[in-house]
């Protein structure tokens, strides 16, 4: 099975850790142990020197004790300077003195293995060759006269490991019967007395504990490492799955990335060469107007001539038809004309050419061009208008959309009434609204009497003569060119305002004239 | 009466002016294209001068330019025909040094006077 690296350094440091417990754990009782055998020893130690003590001060207190003298038993030579040393009882019987070392010696060697551990003096001053100091008893000795009490030593001898233990001899008064000759006094250290454990016994129990201690720390150990591995096994096949589904899900949201850059990019293309064929479109019409125009201009031209009579004098039917025709060549004209407009506009090539001019001038300019049809219908138009207001924009542009408006109002309003022109100034703005009493618009067709060719010619008892351009073009004008926007308000049967709200003032840049 | 130069390549649209400018009692020199306009502007020395812009060869602007560049064309009165459509060559004609301009559709019953305008505002610089 594949291991994941994280879950892999996670398990490894579990296990360390795990190792470490139990380690620690078995060399601490391992201690623990050690330490409890040492004070066994240690109590056995101070109890067979206890013993030894006693007999030794039981003896002494006696002043030694006669026993019968034989070959087992010689005079002591070193007690020779003590008066009566041998003494004969009434019967005969030879007896000697055994003063407290002589007996203790006596009796560890002749029951070496009732007596258990054996004891030892020593001294600096030793009367009898085996008594003489080893290095650490010699060392113990200096350092009992220096007042030291007790001295412990683990040691190893024809190698088995013993511990011994040495504690100083004093001098007393009782001492002196055998021993002043040696120059002691009271008070003095005379040498040491110690034991000898043979730590066998206690390091095999030792051994023991500590191979139970391993026996079951492994167990505890192996039991606890095979938890660690299957845990982390299981974690590890939980992680890698979850990773595959990660992988999957991140797998999915990258074809689903790829799919929508693939879909954007096809939209942007496809927006890309639909605004191209607009662009040509809008090209392909003003040209194609262009060509149309040529033509028409002559057509207009010659009627014009020939209904002045400047060719010849007409009847009264060739001028009415003749006035057909012009009319209809004007139609077709202005026609023509919107949709260069409006496709120059849309294409993106026409520009504003801002100019100073008197607003006031030009909507009496308008309401003089208008006059030729507003008269023969008996119409009024009122000009409501505080103050002249200079303007610094599209003159020509703003008076085609008045004239529209006004034509529009003039069209839809039957005969003898009143269309107002109503001017108001806001900050850098100006709001013109034509206002008819004509026959209204049905709410529900309001919203579309802005768009091309939206003319309502079914549901109008008028039948329009415009073009249906008209207000597609004010308000691409007005939006476009101008930086401003149309509005309107209507209710059947009582008429229809048409607003233009444009600045006074063109700011945007790329509306600026040239030069 | 005036001698009048047309630059217009457009043969109903050189009628028609001519036609009116004829009626009214002008004397009318005929150019089809710019080039020969130019040559006729230069050797005829006509009282004024009614210029297209849209010409085949060079455009009205390039003829204006080189009328105006020699010494014999400087002083001629020039009025420029315009479309509608074209609003911005109107600007750039009186910027070159055009005097006036006509809008096109022409009206018969204005154009006479539109030029008479012009003219006069001409010769009072």
């Amino acid at each position: 099975m594949k291991y994941n690296q994280k879950v892999l350094n996670y398990l490894l440091i579990i296990i360390a850790l795990w190792t470490m417990i139990i380690g620690s754990s078995y060399l601490w009782n391992i201690s623990q142990e050690k330490v409890y055998i040492n004070s066994l020893a240690k109590k056995d130690a101070i109890a067979n020197f206890n013993k030894d003590q006693a007999f030794r001060f039981w003896a002494t207190e006696h002043g030694g004790v006669y026993v019968k003298k034989d070959k087992k038993t010689p005079a002591n030579p070193n007690l020779s300077h003590i008066p009566e040393r041998d003494v004969v009882t009434p019967s005969g019987k030879v007896l000697t003195l055994m003063n407290p070392a002589y007996m203790i010696r006596q009796m560890m060697d002749d029951f070496p293995n009732e007596y258990g551990v054996k004891g030892r003096i020593v001294s600096d001053k030793y009367l009898w060759k085996p008594n003489a100091p080893d290095a650490w008893e010699a060392n113990a000795i200096q350092e009992f006269k220096r007042g030291s009490k007790e001295k412990f030593e683990f040691t190893i001898k024809n190698n088995k490991s013993y511990l011994r233990l040495m504690r100083p001899m004093m001098i007393e008064k009782k001492c002196l019967k055998c021993h002043a000759i040696q120059g002691y006094k009271e008070g003095d250290v005379r040498g040491g007395v110690g034991v000898m454990v043979l730590m066998t016994p206690y390091l095999e129990e030792f051994n023991k504990v500590r191979l139970r201690l391993l026996v079951t720390h492994a167990i505890i150990y192996a039991t606890g490492l095979l938890l660690i591995l299957l845990g982390g096994r299981s974690f590890n096949r939980y992680l890698i799955r979850l990773e595959e589904e990660q992988a999957k899900v991140q797998a999915s949201h990258v074809e689903l990335e790829l799919k929508v850059q693939e879909r954007t990019h096809a939209l942007r293309e496809a927006n890309k060469q639909l605004q191209e064929l607009d662009q040509l479109k809008s090209m392909f019409v003003a040209s194609m107007s262009h060509e149309l125009r040529t033509p028409l201009n002559s057509i207009i031209g010659f009627t014009g001539i020939m209904l002045q009579g400047m060719s010849g004098p007409l009847n009264e039917k060739q001028t009415d038809h003749l006035q057909r025709v012009k009319s209809a060549g004007q139609h077709l004209l202005s026609l023509v004309s919107d949709v260069i407009d409006i496709s120059k506009i849309e294409a993106g090539r026409a520009e504003a050419n801002s100019e100073l001019f008197s607003l006031r001038e030009l909507i009496y300019e308008a309401k003089e061009e208008v006059s030729v049809v507003a008269t023969p219908k008996e119409l009024t138009i009122e000009i409501e208008m505080d103050k002249d207001i200079q303007m610094e924009t599209d003159k020509r542009r703003v008076y085609q959309c008045l004239l529209n408006y006004l034509s529009n109002a003039i069209k839809f309003t039957d005969k003898s009434g009143t269309i107002r022109v109503k001017v108001e100034e806001y900050d850098s703005k100006v709001k013109i609204s034509v206002i008819d009493q004509g026959i209204g618009i049905d709410k529900e067709e309001q919203s579309k009497l802005f768009e091309a060719f939206e003319r309502l010619e079914t549901h109008l008892r008028v039948k329009p003569s415009g073009t249906g351009l008209g207000l597609y073009l004010t308000r691409k004008i007005a939006e476009d060119l101008l930086e401003g926007g149309v509005w309107m308000s209507s209710e059947v049967g009582v008429g229809s305002i048409f607003g233009l709200t444009i600045p006074k003032k063109i700011v945007d840049i790329k509306y600026k004239k040239k030069g | 009466m005036a001698r009048v130069l047309i630059v217009e390549d457009n043969d109903n649209n050189m009628e028609l002016i001519s036609f009116i400018l004829e009626t009214s009692g002008e004397e009318t020199l005929q150019a089809m294209n710019g080039l020969s306009g130019v040559e006729k502007a230069l050797s005829e020395q006509p009282d004024y001068i009614i210029l297209d812009i849209q010409l085949p060869d060079i455009d009205g602007f390039e003829v204006l330019k080189r009328i105006r560049a020699a010494k014999e064309g400087k002083d001629i009165p020039i009025i420029a025909m315009t479309s509608y459509a074209m609003s911005g060559d109107k600007e750039k004609m009186l910027n070159a040094g055009c005097n006036g301009y006509i809008e096109k559709p022409i009206d018969p019953e204005r154009v006479i006077a539109q030029i008479r305008d012009v003219l006069e505002k001409a010769s009072k610089q």
